[in-house]
């Protein structure tokens, strides 16, 4: 059975894709999901989140990275299986969780742009390349299928030709919004691009899902955008709230643990979200 | 001594009253009880309830919204000035009559509503 694709993603940067994904991601495969996360942000936030950084240095040493990965195509060279790029068993929640992951690097906002060079310069227009990315993120997921039950793609703020293939290959899109008026904005400016994309597979727009994240229940903005948020768009009940122990849990730390012990409090919101996400998604 | 740090002391849970919103309202609810106004302020919350300006206008005609705005007190319509923060420039000094309120929150709704129609639309 073909995995779940979704892409984490909003226009607007510091709203929590990272840490949705990262924390999304341990939840799910330590409910024994096999998951994979493929990060397509330079900033490599969710990479260093879930190998550590010790071993991210060394997946970059052994080539194994997202850059890597498109590098053989846009120049060339021995052609490695998808499979070879990703690493396994990563994260230090105890249990070894079925979750392996494909890590980027600073380095992979140049491969966009070296490509462009490349293929235009071979006289293809950007609409081709595009499809020729949206081929290459789609076979690279063919050839790990049978191992996932969910693929998780972390895109940058803005829209890369690679965010915009894990789009276009996506089922489901979340977006992680702050309640608050300009992250509202950010909704808005990449809802549009989404829909596109959905319309174009007939899927309709109830598959684009707002994550109320870093909420503040006290703090009345939020209350007030949070319920326009709701009346607006497709909501999860569930809003990762402004914590402490979720801010923590973005460093690696040597000794394995438990859910409850890498975001403390928040962990049974992180479940909740995990649940709700479970159901909406059809992984039940 | 004691005068100066608890001067001191003060100032410091004022400035993260101010400037920490949460912290705030859970002093302003441990004098609660003390406090006529603050319980008519919270009487006026508790009515206001999850009515939300810019979505209830949304449901039907400017008239019938303006109609459901009458039906607050001034205090009450006050909160939702304040809530949902429709004025930003503090026009109304926390003041204004019934009738002034009313047509505040109405063009703030409405001016929202054809902003994010436009959005909705972009």
């Amino acid at each position: 059975m073909a995995p779940r694709t979704v892409s984490v993603v909003n226009m607007k940067g510091g709203v929590g894709k990272s840490t949705t994904v990262a924390s999304l991601a341990e939840t799910l495969a330590s409910e024994g999901l096999r998951v994979l996360v493929i990060d397509l942000d330079p900033q490599s936030n969710v990479s260093m989140m879930l190998a550590g950084q010790d071993r991210w240095v060394e997946l970059r040493q052994a080539n194994r990275t997202i850059d890597e990965y498109f590098n053989q195509y846009v120049y060339g060279g021995e052609p490695r299986f998808f499979r070879e790029f990703v690493a396994n068993r990563v994260s230090d929640i105890a249990g070894e969780p079925s979750l392996d992951l494909l890590i980027s690097t600073p380095e992979f906002r140049y491969i966009e742009r070296h490509a462009l060079e490349k293929w235009v310069s071979q006289g293809f227009d950007i609409r081709q390349l595009n499809t020729r990315f949206s081929r290459l993120t789609h076979s690279a997921i063919e050839n790990v299928a049978d191992s996932y039950d969910l693929v998780l793609f972390d895109c940058p703020p803005g829209i890369s030709m690679f965010a915009e293939a894990a789009i276009e290959l996506s089922e489901f899109i979340v977006i992680p919004t702050i309640p608050d008026y300009v992250s509202r904005l950010g909704i808005f400016a990449f809802r549009k691009r989404a829909l596109r994309s959905m319309e174009q597979r007939r899927f309709t727009d109830d598959r684009i899902y707002t994550l109320i994240t870093k909420y503040e229940a006290g703090n009345s903005l939020h209350q007030s955008e949070a319920a326009l948020l709701k009346d607006q768009f497709n909501v999860f009940e569930t809003r990762i709230p402004q914590a402490e122990q979720i801010a923590r849990a973005a460093e690696w730390s040597d000794h394995k643990r438990t859910l409850e012990q890498k975001y403390g409090d928040a962990s049974a919101v992180i479940r909740n979200f995990a649940g709700e996400f479970r159901e909406r998604v059809g992984l039940i | 001594m004691i005068d100066r740090a608890l001067s001191s002391l003060f100032k410091v849970v004022t400035d993260e009253a101010v400037n920490n919103p949460a912290f705030g309202k859970r002093l302003e609810e441990s004098f609660a009880k003390f406090g006529q106004e603050l319980a008519e302020r919270r009487l006026a919350e508790r009515n206001v309830g999850e009515f939300h300006p810019f979505i209830e206008f949304r449901k039907g005609s400017p008239e019938d919204f303006e109609a459901r705005l009458m039906k607050f007190d001034v205090k009450e319509l006050r909160v939702i000035v304040q809530k949902h923060h429709l004025d930003p420039a503090n026009s109304l000094k926390g003041k204004g009559a019934k009738k002034a309120l009313v047509v505040h929150i109405l063009e703030a709704a409405r001016k929202r509503s054809e902003r994010d129609a436009k959005l909705f639309e972009y």
